[in-house]
């Protein structure tokens, strides 16, 4: 080998420190460019990266190329979530209704399902157009008005309870799932998300909790 | 960015320019280019851009760089907390579903 030269990716300066390694090792550490797709450039300009090789995009096509991990990151919650709904559906003032627990019961894991594909798809999809920079925020305006389509095509049910419940229930899965896209994305701060986290984690936990409650009590009332 | 900025004045970065050399070594390595450069000293243009990836602070030669780094990740924050660790997303440890 006659040079001392090692040509590291861009992005992986956070674990490595250029001039420790000179002065370690002797070899003079060039960052390339962030995607790979610019190396024969970057090695055509005498191994120099222009301005945008040197920077993160993060077009919608990034962004749907990553809604499957989103996706299957959550499934398992979303299956289980399906069957705890799926069997309490059937409770009414009456007892236990197999019959009902089929009819609201598959009603139910369809309206999850839109709660799930909005939080983990459509705001990832959407993130730059939705309103406010807290992805919890973009989540659950998102989640509700999912919501509202779904009430409007009287999908949430008939009765003001149920569907009040639902809405708190979408918003806070949409508003939760659309939090966790934080990590998929390429420009959220720790410090951003752990101040985002504190009021929007407690949120979610009163809305989803005072949605499941309010769901099982339009079981039992006919309001 | 095209619309892509998280939230305003919360990015723990700082740059003491006492310190500066004007190697340029942060404005290589930073993916958002929060750097500049003014009279042969870095400047920090756009704050509210930083991930705090920590990449400037570990090439500034001269130490004139912090920054809290860590992942800015829910999930690995959850997972911070629900294993008392530092916020990870790292998948790699037995039994992590995370990202």
């Amino acid at each position: 080998m006659n040079h001392r030269k090692v040509i590291v990716p861009q992005l992986g300066a956070v674990g490595v420190s250029a001039h420790e390694t000179r002065e370690n090792t002797g070899f003079h550490v060039i960052y390339g460019p962030v995607r790979a797709e610019d190396i024969p450039e970057f090695m055509k300009a005498g191994m120099k990266a222009t301005a945008k090789m040197r920077v993160v995009s993060f077009t919608i096509w990034d962004r749907l190329k990553l809604v499957p991990v989103e996706m299957a990151m959550s499934m398992k919650y979303l299956l289980l979530a399906m069957s705890v709904f799926l069997i309490l559906s059937g409770l009414n003032s009456k007892g236990y209704s197999i019959d009902l627990a089929y009819h609201d019961g598959l009603r139910s894991v369809f309206i999850l399902l839109v709660a799930y594909v909005t939080g983990c798809g459509i705001t990832p999809a959407l993130l730059p157009w939705v309103p406010f920079r807290r992805f919890a925020l973009k989540g659950l305006l998102t989640g509700w008005l999912a919501g509202l389509i779904l009430a409007y095509f009287q999908l949430l049910g008939h009765r003001i309870l149920e569907i009040n419940a639902w809405l708190l229930i979408m918003g806070s899965i949409s508003s939760f799932l659309s939090m966790t896209f934080t990590g998929t994305s390429t420009f959220t701060s720790l410090s951003g998300v752990q101040k985002e986290m504190k009021t929007a984690v407690p949120m979610q936990i009163i809305m989803a909790s005072s949605g499941v409650v309010t769901w099982i009590i339009s079981k039992f009332i006919t309001i | 960015m095209n619309g892509l900025v998280y939230l305003k004045n919360v990015v723990t970065l700082e740059l003491d320019p006492e310190k500066c050399n004007g190697c340029r070594m942060c404005i290589i390595v930073c993916p958002h280019a929060v750097f500049g450069i003014e009279n042969k000293q870095a400047v920090i243009l756009h704050k509210d851009l930083c991930m705090e990836c920590g990449a400037c602070m570990k090439n500034c030669p001269e130490n004139a760089i912090s920054v809290r780094s860590g992942v800015g990740c829910a999930a690995g924050i959850i997972n911070g907390i629900l294993k008392g660790t530092e916020p990870t997303c790292d998948c790699s440890g037995p039994g992590s579903t995370c990202c």
